[in-house]
């Protein structure tokens, strides 16, 4: 675990982890979360960032992939980059919100159990997917 | 050789003299102290001033006074340091001052009337006021606690054009208080101030009081009012970054941070305000900006927005009154990319509320979301998903509401 913060603005944290299993970065409830770097070699599933009703904004997580707990969460503008997972991922029925964010060398779809998609209509390959809500790209 | 080096040694040494009989001891036997000439002073013992006045007048320009590590300490009406008005240059460093006035009708630390002052690494302790520094003056390096006053007082008073670098200030106990008060153009950075105020049903506590300026990477916690509260509070401009303030107690009128003018938050975290019936946890004017900061836990009003101002990409929550988390109450302003969770209501228009614009923001968890703005153009949305086409609600345009 790299940093744990409730109710709070976390600004330009850079947090590098080598190892861990199931390692959590940067876990964020009910906090601002930005212009953050984590990364991570480590190959068992890291969570760059734990995001539980947060605004998530323009982060980068190399290696991991962003874990969206509960409801109520934004995550605009990341970039999610050689995790090999899928790059934002929240349980059934999880109610948060994507946008503009983007992902490459990941795997599978860009959000797991999208709720509110919204399909953007924009030529171009990456645009047009069910599971690419709202002006999201993956590359 | 060793003739040379000599010769050499006595040489600096002729050259050295000046300046170091420049250098003015100042001992216990001389106090009340009036220096009327420029120059360094070095206090070398400890200095107990048990008269009232003033125990060192400064009244000439260029002054420096080196507290040596001691400790300046009286108990009487007066100052511990006294610069006349119209001086200038006054540098006092490294040392303690305790007692000042503590016992007495008035009394404070340092009272610098002059102007472009320097005040570095002291210590001043159970005093009843602490620096007063003059117009273009730098305080850093300090630490003020117990300043106790049954009219009013303060921690800092710093007059046009200076800056706060690095200082703590601890418990101003007055029934107004003021942690750090200044006129216009005062910066205040990497400082905390912390425990202001006594909370009685008359008392005001400012935690940073300026006419105009900048707070960044600061701390502002514990202030309490009963009458007002105010964390950050402003006549006119104020930036406030990457600075955190919390715990801002009123049981009328409590404010997390208020400007009567152009008021803008960047990075910040303004939190857990009891604002009583009256107060906001902020209150913008007219052209503030609120952006990527979080701004939660109040018993009244989250933010009151007036016109042509933006808050944005920013996390607003747990404003529990019957209140809105966003508060519109003028024209032209833009609401957009927030997080609002667990309040009342996320934004609410006042009939005088026109002509805003709310979007792309997110209210989770409260009881009513977004209002219908006044003169508002809704583009009501057809995209798949059922919150963007819901047959009462289209004027959301581009929010969401879970």
């Amino acid at each position: 675990m790299g940093v744990v913060a409730q109710d709070s603005l976390l600004h330009r944290i850079n947090l590098h982890n080598s190892v861990g299993s199931a390692w959590r970065g940067i876990d964020v409830t009910r906090s601002w979360l930005g212009d953050s770097r984590v990364s991570t070699v480590s190959p068992n599933s890291p969570q760059g960032i734990v995001a539980n009703s947060s605004m998530v904004v323009r982060n980068v997580v190399d290696g991991g992939y962003v874990n969206v707990l509960g409801t109520g969460s934004l995550l605009p503008h990341n970039q999610v980059v050689n995790s090999g997972f899928q790059p934002f991922q929240q349980p059934a029925g999880g109610r948060n919100m994507a946008y503009r964010n983007t992902a490459s060398t990941t795997a599978g779809n860009m959000i797991s159990n999208p709720h509110h998609a919204r399909v953007e209509s924009y030529p171009g390959v990456n645009f047009i997917s069910t599971n690419n809500p709202w002006g999201n790209i993956r590359h | 050789m060793k003739a040379f080096l000599s010769s050499v040694l006595a040489g600096l040494f002729m050259l050295l003299s000046p300046v170091i009989d420049a250098q003015v001891f100042i001992t216990n036997d001389m106090l009340p102290l009036e220096i009327t000439e420029s120059g360094l002073y070095v206090v070398a013992e400890p200095l107990n001033f048990t008269s009232a006045g003033d125990a060192i007048l400064v009244t000439a320009n260029q002054v420096t006074l080196d507290l040596n590590g001691f400790t300046l300490t009286g108990i009487r009406e007066g100052a511990a340091i006294t610069q006349s008005l119209g001086h200038q240059g006054l540098v006092v460093r490294n040392g303690y001052l305790d007692s000042w006035g503590i016992n007495a009708a008035f009394g404070t630390a340092i009272m610098a009337e002059g102007a472009n002052n320097e005040f570095s690494d002291l210590h001043i302790r159970s005093s009843r006021g602490g620096i007063f520094a003059g117009a273009n003056s730098l305080v850093s390096d300090c630490y003020i606690t117990g300043i106790t006053n049954n009219t009013s007082s303060y921690g800092l008073n710093m007059e046009g054009n200076s800056r706060v670098l690095g200082t703590l200030v601890d418990r101003v106990v007055a029934p107004t208080s003021y942690g750090i008060v200044g006129a216009g153009n005062v910066l205040v950075e990497r400082s905390i101030v912390h425990n202001i105020g006594i909370g009685g049903t008359t008392a005001q506590a400012y935690g940073i009081a300026l006419n105009s300026g900048r707070v960044k990477d600061s701390i502002v916690s514990q202030v309490f009012g009963g009458d007002s509260a105010y964390g950050v509070f402003s006549l006119s401009d104020l930036k406030l970054s990457s600075s955190s303030i919390t715990q801002i107690s009123s049981a009328d009128e409590g404010y997390g941070a208020r400007a009567f003018a152009a008021l803008e938050i960047v990075h910040s975290v303004i939190g857990s305000i009891s604002a009583g019936p009256d107060g906001d946890s902020v209150n913008i004017a007219n052209g503030a900006r609120v952006s990527e900061s979080v701004v939660r836990q109040s018993d009244n009003i989250g933010l009151r927005v007036g016109s042509r101002s933006r808050v944005e990409h920013s996390v607003l929550g747990r404003f529990t009154g019957d209140e809105p988390a966003i508060l519109l109450t003028g024209h032209d302003s833009r609401i957009e990319g927030n997080l609002i969770t667990e309040s009342h209501a996320a934004v609410f228009a006042l009939p005088s509320g026109t002509n805003n614009i709310v979007i792309r923001n997110a209210s989770f968890d409260n009881t009513f979301s977004f209002s219908t703005p006044a003169n508002h153009i809704a583009n009501t949305l057809v995209s798949p998903g059922i919150d963007f086409n819901h047959a009462t609600q289209q004027y959301y345009y581009e929010n969401i509401r879970w």
